[in-house]
């Protein structure tokens, strides 16, 4: 976490704190990680952190106000990191506390899931606050393929 | 992507009248508040077994599984039972963290509830 990976490939976006912003920059991110030939599975995990830490940023981060978010993708033959910046408050997501599992599914109350599916979803959550920003990075692994089944991996990090 | 809710009736033989409310797309932070909108008025009507046919669903993030407890909570209130069936996998993985399956009521397959619903229409009439 928090290193660049050797041969990968990077694209940056920066996003009003807006769902229509959400919803663009989630179109983008997957058209680059699909031409990456980033795995399915992988790329709905990735899609699903996005979607949380962002979500999570525009109604909690800005309270609805709007601000600014940099979303940074790195693929590699290895992994996809995500690096998302934003300047609200500081807010360590990682604190959040768990929801209760033992409540029936339909008793629970609404919210509380994102960051544990995040955590679960993920090989690496780290956050930092430096220079007035908010440093979420998220790392999903690739798993390599394994004798004809499983996931097939990315073309490589050496195009670029 | 977007997120399209189609509603059907149907009735096997030997089953109970079923309402199947099917996705299709991402139920997410983007699609989850025109979904609930939509839903809204329909919830309080249709039969009193509903099942959430999912088979068309590529992605569910938290946002999403608030849906699917709204949708519950909704046709609990008016006695209603609902059935989630056709998890793809990454719907599944979800499911599995947040155990979804604790009070929730998952089908792999519509065939499976059907044999469910079978059976449930078999003790309602007293037949077997």
């Amino acid at each position: 976490m928090g290193r660049i990976l050797e041969g990968s490939i990077e694209k940056s976006w920066r996003l009003r704190s807006t769902l229509d912003d959400l919803a663009r920059v989630q179109e983008e991110i997957q058209a680059f990680c699909a031409a990456q030939h980033v795995p399915a599975e992988t790329l709905h995990d990735v899609r699903v952190a996005l979607d949380e830490v962002l979500s999570n940023i525009i109604r909690h981060g800005y309270s609805l106000v709007e601000g600014e978010i940099a979303v940074q993708a790195s693929v590699s033959a290895e992994a996809v990191l995500l690096e998302v910046r934003d300047r609200a408050q500081p807010f360590d997501p990682l604190e959040a506390p768990e929801p209760n599992l033992r409540l029936d599914f339909g008793d629970r109350p609404d919210g509380g899931f994102g960051i544990y599916i995040v955590r679960r979803l993920m090989d690496g959550v780290e956050y930092s606050y430096e220079s007035g920003e908010n440093r979420l990075r998220l790392e999903r692994r690739i798993k390599r393929p394994l004798a004809g089944r499983g996931e097939t991996g990315p073309r490589g990090g050496s195009e670029t | 992507m977007p997120l399209s809710i189609q509603w059907s009736e149907r009735q096997k033989p030997g089953t109970v009248p079923t309402t199947v409310i099917k996705f299709e797309g991402e139920l997410d932070s983007t699609t989850s508040p025109p979904a609930t909108k939509q839903l809204t008025p329909k919830l309080a009507e249709g039969s009193n077994f509903v099942e959430i046919d999912l088979s068309g669903l590529t992605l569910i993030s938290s946002a999403g599984l608030g849906v699917l407890i709204y949708i519950s909570k909704t046709l609990a209130a008016r006695g209603a039972q609902c059935y989630i069936t056709n998890a793809q996998p990454q719907i599944q993985k979800v499911f599995d963290i947040v155990q979804a399956a604790k009070g929730m009521s998952l089908f792999s397959s519509t065939k499976e509830l059907d044999d469910y619903l079978a059976s449930v229409q078999r003790k309602m009439t007293g037949k077997g």
